[in-house]
């Protein structure tokens, strides 16, 4: 009996400690993570500053936020997962002898952290949070005709998606400067700091969401949007273009296939040789037209010799200002007319006033770089004469 | 149709069946007498020692419960009908025979944040929407086993099927069908007059096919499947709405008893557990719950006198759970497993210490017991760090009273606990407070974190019927003062 008690005993014990024994180890794996960090094309002495790195695990949707040593390595480890990694940061830059620093941006998905250390390898691309429309050119001299005449209907301006998101053109505002920036005058009341001063508005139609434009992508507004070059073979084929203004009834033709931007004031008749300037505007939502029109009728006056003239015109607060480029003749040139903080530079596509190769020539945004996606970004720094080409060829031309 | 039938064979039984009139007596006295002692003869080698006599026990229960506070997972309340079948048969040539039967109709209310089955078992790795709603349950159980004795040891085999379904008749649409497999062997040697030691061993197979559906053309709510303090795999929630789960126990116990209710009891025991979860549309097992039980339990009864016995008795056990999560990629529409992780643990340590004294006469029988409890219990989740902790005392008095009158037997039992967590600690870090899914998280801490008093009473009248037959009927009513509480039950049967 006491062999079969031992026995007991001993299954037991055997079956006891097979039961308990350890199980396979669960422990959670950390990766270490090194950043290789790729800065964006055409950009010159790069800086990275203010590195902030965003994973996020799928699986458990839990955020972590990192930071780059001095080595490129990540200052926390990883646990094991499916991430995705977004960063923020500044990037210092020099172009044309000039230091910028603009927001830096990347994302990446798709990384599979086993618990090995890694190296990610992250795109950059600038990004400016204010980032919206811009003016991507603007012909404004028109061309002459092989006999040399001058030929005056195919100006246009471009405009152009410099952000991420998917903007809505409508109730854009485009306007041409009552000021000139070759002549200098003692304006009463002084509003150039707060406000533009114009006659000549159109606005593209819209309810608010007819006309998105997404990132990268621009619209073409033409004064008459025909194909000129059945008249000029010197000009541009604009009968596709996306808007068309209404030009002096004496000089308009209407494409009925392309529709009309709406009027508010003035008639946009470009100035052919520069001395305009122009802002790209939008009312809020809670300002219409007619209450824009009253709230900002703008009386001024200025010495005209020895004659006071006054004048009327509308003042557009540079709050409603997304973009504006001052455009000049540089050997006349003698101010810029509206407030530095929206331009503090101008662009021309004639050095000498009245000088005819100015004609088929054009102001062209620079570019600044192209993000991975293929998405260029223009250079936008409030200062046209380090954004813009001056005197470039029209890019409509080789369409 | 089929619960007419069950009341069918029920009556049928009944009525075909010989009684023998002191049947119901001694069950009833030694079930009042023994109370504590059952664990120690849970084999199926020492079920002859705790069944003091042949006997048949048939009865349909009632049961209600509705609550005020409740763990959300588990629902408000329920309306429970049972019909329970117990048999115990002794037979020639020192076999013992025995069976059961049960059928369970449950109508569950307000459960939520839970769409399957079995709930304390699955747990945390349960499949979850935050509608929820009434729930129909049907259970079904069959058990039967044998024993035998070969000189001085005994062999025994004893196996059990129980079926579950649980439904949902408006969405989400629940339909959960689980079944458990069970057998149990165990030998049993006679050490001496009064002592035995037994070695069980018990194996388990568990199932479960766990699926919502949605009529509603007007959207659904995300189906989500939980890992533990609310969190939940992003990639995975959504629309798997099916989940299976594949379990299986295994244990071990050895038990020291005597053959008479009287002397020292020991037992040890070790039971583990595996269980994977499985959901839609995915190749490799989502959750992986191990858990291991310990309990040591440990017992001395002796006779003060020819009428009176005083027991004291104690218990440890040690419950762990341990799960594994494994973590998925995108990859071209294929999801890679990419990692198996212990992210939820779970310990529970119970120390439980008892007095009891016992007192049998001609015409009554009476026990009274006091024990306490400490209990610790501890929950963490390591990535978002999350953690429960919380100690428990427990205190309860159980009368207990057998009163015979001529022929009748009136069986009255009052049970007062009380439970103070004496502290309670909680740090999550998943989700804004202002989420539903923290307001469950709180509710079901602040469930856990009250002090509540407990009381039960319970009153059994058995009168003697033609053919010598015994029938009983009985009620009780319990309450619960912090979560207003309420449960009333009735049952009836007969035994011969």
């Amino acid at each position: 009996m006491k062999k079969r008690i031992y026995s007991l005993i001993v299954i037991f014990n055997i079956l006891f400690t097979f039961a308990a024994c350890e199980r396979d180890n669960f422990d959670i794996k950390y990766s270490g993570i090194r950043i290789k960090l790729n800065v964006p094309t055409g950009i010159q002495n790069p800086n990275l500053t203010e590195i902030i790195l965003t994973f996020k695990e799928s699986n458990t949707g839990i955020e972590t936020i990192a930071m780059l040593d001095e080595m490129d390595k990540l200052d926390k480890v990883l646990p094991t997962g499916s991430y995705t990694v977004t960063l923020n940061g500044k990037i210092g830059y020099s172009r044309d002898n000039i230091r910028f620093v603009e927001k830096v941006k990347s994302y990446k998905d798709g990384i599979a952290l086993t618990g090995q250390d890694q190296t990610i390898s992250l795109d950059l691309f600038l990004a400016n949070d204010n980032a919206g429309f811009i003016f991507k050119e603007i012909f404004f001299t028109g061309t002459q005709t092989p006999e040399n005449k001058l030929y005056q209907g195919d100006k246009y301006f471009l405009i152009y998606n410099n952000s991420e998101d998917t903007l809505y053109a409508d109730k854009l505002l485009i306007s041409q400067s009552t000021f000139l920036t070759t002549t200098k005058r003692e304006y009463t009341p002084n509003v150039m700091n707060e406000a533009f001063t114009t006659t000549d508005i159109c606005m593209i139609p819209g309810n608010g969401m007819d006309y998105p434009i997404a990132p990268g992508h621009q619209l073409l507004i033409a004064s008459n949007a025909i194909d000129h070059t059945e008249s000029n073979p010197n000009s541009f084929d604009l009968k596709n273009a996306d808007f068309e203004m209404q030009l002096l009834a004496a000089i308009n033709v209407d494409n009925p296939e392309v529709t009309n931007t709406i009027t508010i004031s003035g008639s946009m008749t470009m100035h052919n040789r520069g001395f305009t300037s122009y802002v790209l505007a939008r009312l809020p939502e809670n300002v219409s037209v007619d209450d824009f029109k009253t709230e900002h009728y703008y009386t001024y006056s200025y010495l005209s010799g020895t004659r006071i003239v006054t004048a009327n015109a509308y003042k557009i607060p540079n709050s409603y200002i997304l973009d504006a480029v001052n455009l000049t003749v540089p050997t006349v040139f003698e101010w810029i007319v509206m407030s530095p903080q929206l331009d503090m530079g101008s662009s021309y596509a004639g050095k000498l006033d009245g000088d005819t190769n100015r004609f088929g020539k054009s102001v062209l945004r620079k570019e600044l770089t192209t993000n991975p996606d293929g998405r260029v970004i223009y250079q936008d720094t409030n200062n046209s004469t380090v954004d813009f080409i001056p005197e470039a060829t029209p890019s409509i031309k080789n369409k | 149709m089929r619960l007419l039938s069950i009341i069918t064979l029920y009556i049928s039984i009944c009525t075909i069946s010989k009684a023998q009139d002191s049947t119901y007596l001694k069950l009833q006295q030694h079930k009042l007498l023994n109370d504590k002692l059952n664990n120690y003869y849970d084999a199926p080698s020492l079920k002859d020692l705790n069944s003091p006599v042949p006997y048949t026990d048939m009865n349909i229960n009632y049961k209600q419960q509705r609550s005020e506070k409740y763990i959300w997972q588990k629902g408000s309340g329920f309306n429970n009908f049972n019909i329970n079948i117990n048999s115990f048969l002794a037979k020639k040539n020192d076999i013992n025979l025995w069976g059961g039967f049960y059928y369970n109709n449950i109508a569950a209310r307000e459960v939520n944040y839970n769409e399957t089955l079995d709930y304390d078992y699955l747990y945390p790795y349960i499949m979850a929407d935050s509608v929820g709603g009434d729930l129909k349950d049907e259970h079904y159980a069959i058990s039967g086993g044998i024993s035998k004795l070969f000189n001085k040891t005994t062999l025994g085999l004893e196996s059990s099927f129980i079926g579950k379904q649980s439904i949902r008749n408006r969405d989400p649409r629940t339909q959960n069908i689980s079944s458990n497999f069970n057998i149990k062997v165990s030998a049993n040697q006679k050490l001496n007059s009064i002592y035995n030691l037994t070695l069980a061993v018990v194996g388990e197979r568990y199932f479960q096919k766990a699926k919502v559906e949605f009529n509603s053309e007007l959207g659904r709510p995300n189906i989500i499947h939980e890992t533990g303090f609310g969190n939940f795999n992003k990639l995975l929630a959504g629309s798997r709405d099916n989940a299976e789960y594949l379990g299986y126990n295994y244990g071990l116990s050895l038990h020291f008893v005597p053959s008479h209710q009287l002397g020292w009891f020991a037992l040890a025991k070790y039971t583990g557990t595996t269980i994977d979860k499985r959901v839609q549309n995915l190749a490799d097992i989502m959750n992986e719950a191990y858990k291991d039980n310990f309990e040591i339990q440990l017992g001395h009864k002796l006779a003060v006198n020819s009428h009176s016995k005083l027991e004291i008795g104690m218990n440890y056990t040690d419950k762990k759970l341990k799960g594994v999560e494994a973590k998925f990629h995108i990859e071209q529409s294929l999801m890679p497993i990419l990692s198996r992780e212990n992210l939820f643990n779970s310990t529970s340590k119970d120390w439980t210490g008892y007095i009891s004294l016992q007192r049998n006469s001609n015409n009554y029988d009476w026990f009274a017991t006091v024990s306490s409890s400490l209990i610790n219990q501890h929950e963490t989740y390591q990535i978002p760090l999350s953690e429960e902790k919380f100690e428990f005392i427990n205190i309860e008095g159980q009368f207990g009273w057998n009163q015979r009158f001529k022929e009748n037997l009136l069986s009255l039992n009052f049970i007062y606990n009380y439970s103070n967590p004496l502290s309670a600690t909680r740090e999550w870090n998943s989700f804004a407070s202002n989420t539903n899914r923290y307001a469950m998280l709180l509710n079901n801490y602040n469930y856990k974190n009250t002090q509540t008093s407990f009381v039960d009473f319970g009153a059994r009248l058995s009168f003697p019927v033609p053919k010598l037959q015994t029938f009983y009927i009985g009620a009780n009513a319990s309450h619960v003062f912090a979560y207003a509480l309420t449960n009333f039950g009735l049952t009836s049967g007969f035994v011969f």
